[in-house]
């Protein structure tokens, strides 16, 4: 029989609300499950054991009373450690936040609070979320729970890896260029980043403010729109917040009629052979449930990687200039005000961070601003003006999450672009805005999960929602949990 | 056109920065800097004469309808766990290095 703690989320929270289970009982399994892999895994950074047992039992007594009745009712969760949860250390992976305690909850973690989950704890990623492998954390490396010695993707590899190993039944990631979706695909499970301002910043800790978007990780699809519901909303302290009314979550409806389009570009000598495989096996199963597939020439792939990096740096150099060690975070010593300055940022940010801080200092600086920052921001336009024109011919466009499946871990080469190149399909959809599923679509030889993304138009995360629902109906990896 | 990181450039760029670089990662820092730029540097091959920049995604469309609100003052509840995250504090300030030397 399957254990509970490899059911899904909506599984779960079925059993409280009926209760053959509590609260309780379900923080008790996960919290099992913990002790049995975390200490191989490193997913978290921070456990609240004490603080969910409180609040399961807060949440147990309003089920009883019929004050909660919602799908996430009950439900062990797990948020980013760039998120800020009041009264629990929230770090961005950084030794600079290393002690930092806010004295607030982000809107999507409120309201998750509301829909009745329960916070179990933070997780591990990236410095920043300035990452691919989850291995600049300033606490080491997470690990892949399908095979140990891989990486789980990044930044958000915590969250993916705490879901895909059953130690919370859902997780919020967080995606500037990918962070969300290319973790999910690694890990076996489903990541979303919704169009930019439907789920609010105000208490994420910033990367690049124009690309940052909060974004579920979950077992499944329906998992997936269940969480994305409770964490939407539009909020007066986020000026991008947007108040356009979200669309139905309709995915009952199929993909009859559905017009798919995969980019010929996506499916180059570089990506993996058997991920190029998937994608066209993925587009056999879409076709051959009502909806029509067509490959089409997207055009300019590879300049909005450059242009991406170059605006996310220039955005990260500005928005980092807040840990200074005045009012929060490390403060190191100095003679002067200026020495205090450069020895807390020098101590406090890793290597990586640094990189990127002196790039996007560079392109925002005087003499290459034009040259740099000012030609990313064109090509921004006409990479959103390309898909502007695909999504005119195409309800969702179909490809590849990553070019390879998980990479081992510590395989990074002394060249930092090298990394950055894994991010060539997922970056898109945060340059644009526009919504982007990924979806776990079976494995490749060596048994590592793979992913296939679709994305749609802006507000068109239902289309998503439909189409990775049939993708998943027969690919699904969930059984494999826990191994 | 290669852009090659000389020693004024990341002098400049590491002071407009605040962030300190020692002799011994000089180097280091100056190879893997020169890597990024020149990477992202290949954006010049795309012509984008007349195309002007997106700053802002998807608030473009939505410029003709601001959204506005009352500009009213609301008390943080929660202060003195604010003020705790401060490295120092004297009473209920944020104490902070001298901003200039004495003289």
């Amino acid at each position: 029989m399957m254990e509970l703690v490899d059911m899904t989320a909506l599984a779960c929270t079925e059993k409280i609300r009926k209760g053959e289970i509590s609260a309780m009982e379900a923080l008790e399994a996960v919290l099992s499950r913990i002790r049995a892999r975390e200490d191989a895994l490193h997913a978290f950074l921070t456990l609240d054991e004490e603080g969910a047992r409180r609040q399961a039992e807060a949440i147990q007594k309003k089920i009883k009373s019929g004050e909660l009745t919602g799908p996430l009712v009950g439900v062990p969760f797990a948020v980013k450690d760039n998120i800020c949860t009041k009264g629990i250390r929230t770090t961005a992976g950084s030794r600079i936040l290393e002690n930092f305690v806010p004295a607030y909850d982000a809107t999507a973690m409120e309201n998750l609070r509301k829909a009745g989950a329960v916070l179990i704890g933070k997780t591990n990623m990236d410095e920043f979320a300035m990452g691919n492998t989850s291995e600049t954390s300033f606490a080491g490396a997470v690990r892949n729970p399908w095979q140990e010695d891989r990486s789980a993707g990044g930044s958000s590899g915590g969250s993916a890896a705490a879901v895909a190993a059953g130690e919370c039944f859902a997780a919020l990631g967080s995606d500037t260029g990918g962070s969300v979706r290319q973790p999910a695909s690694h890990c076996g499970v489903v990541g979303l980043k919704p169009t930019y301002g439907t789920v609010s910043r105000y208490g994420l800790i910033a990367y690049a403010s124009s690309m940052d978007q909060i974004g579920p990780i979950t077992k499944d699809v329906r998992d997936c729109a269940a969480v994305y519901d409770a964490i939407a909303s539009h909020d007066p302290k986020d000026a991008t917040s947007n108040t356009r009314k979200r669309d139905a979550l309709s995915y009952a409806e199929g993909v009859e009629g559905l017009r798919v389009g995969i980019p010929s570009e996506f499916l180059s000598e570089s990506l993996q052979p058997e991920i190029a495989q998937a994608v066209r096996t993925a587009a056999d199963q879409l076709k051959a449930a009502g909806a029509t597939v067509e490959e089409f020439d997207l055009g300019l792939c590879n300049a909005a990687l450059p242009a991406y990096y170059t605006i996310a740096c220039a955005e990260a150099s500005s928005n980092l200039e807040r840990y200074d060690g005045m009012k929060y975070g490390l403060r190191a010593s100095g003679e002067s005000l200026s020495e205090v300055y450069r020895q807390t940022r020098s101590q406090g940010f890793g290597a990586e961070v640094r990189r990127r801080i002196l790039l996007g200092t560079f392109a925002l600086s005087e003499g290459f601003y034009e040259q740099y920052y000012l030609k990313a921001l064109k090509l921004r336009r006409l990479v959103r003006d390309n898909y502007d024109r695909a999504f005119g011919r195409f309800d969702v466009i179909l490809g590849p999450v990553a070019p390879e499946t998980a990479p081992r871990l510590g395989g990074q080469t002394e060249d930092p672009v090298r990394a950055y190149l894994a991010d060539i399909y997922t970056v898109a959809a945060n340059l644009t805005g526009y919504p982007a599923i990924s979806v776990p679509f079976g494995r490749d030889g060596q048994g590592l999960p793979v992913g296939i993304q679709l994305s749609a138009a802006a507000f068109r995360e239902d289309l998503l929602f439909r189409a990775g629902l049939v993708l998943e109906e027969n690919h699904k990896v969930v059984e494999h949990y826990g191994k | 056109m290669e852009q090659v990181i000389t020693d004024e450039i990341l002098e400049r760029v590491s002071r407009l920065a605040a962030l300190d670089i020692g002799e011994t990662e000089k180097e280091t820092v100056r190879r893997d800097l020169g890597r990024m730029v020149s990477y992202v540097g290949a954006m010049e091959q795309v012509d984008t004469s007349d195309v002007p920049p997106l700053y802002q995604v998807l608030a473009e469309e939505e410029a003709s309808e601001n959204v506005l609100r009352e500009d009213e003052v609301r008390p943080f509840e929660n202060v003195a766990e604010l003020l705790e995250s401060a490295p120092e504090r004297r009473g209920e300030f944020v104490a902070v290095p001298a901003t200039f030397d004495r003289g």
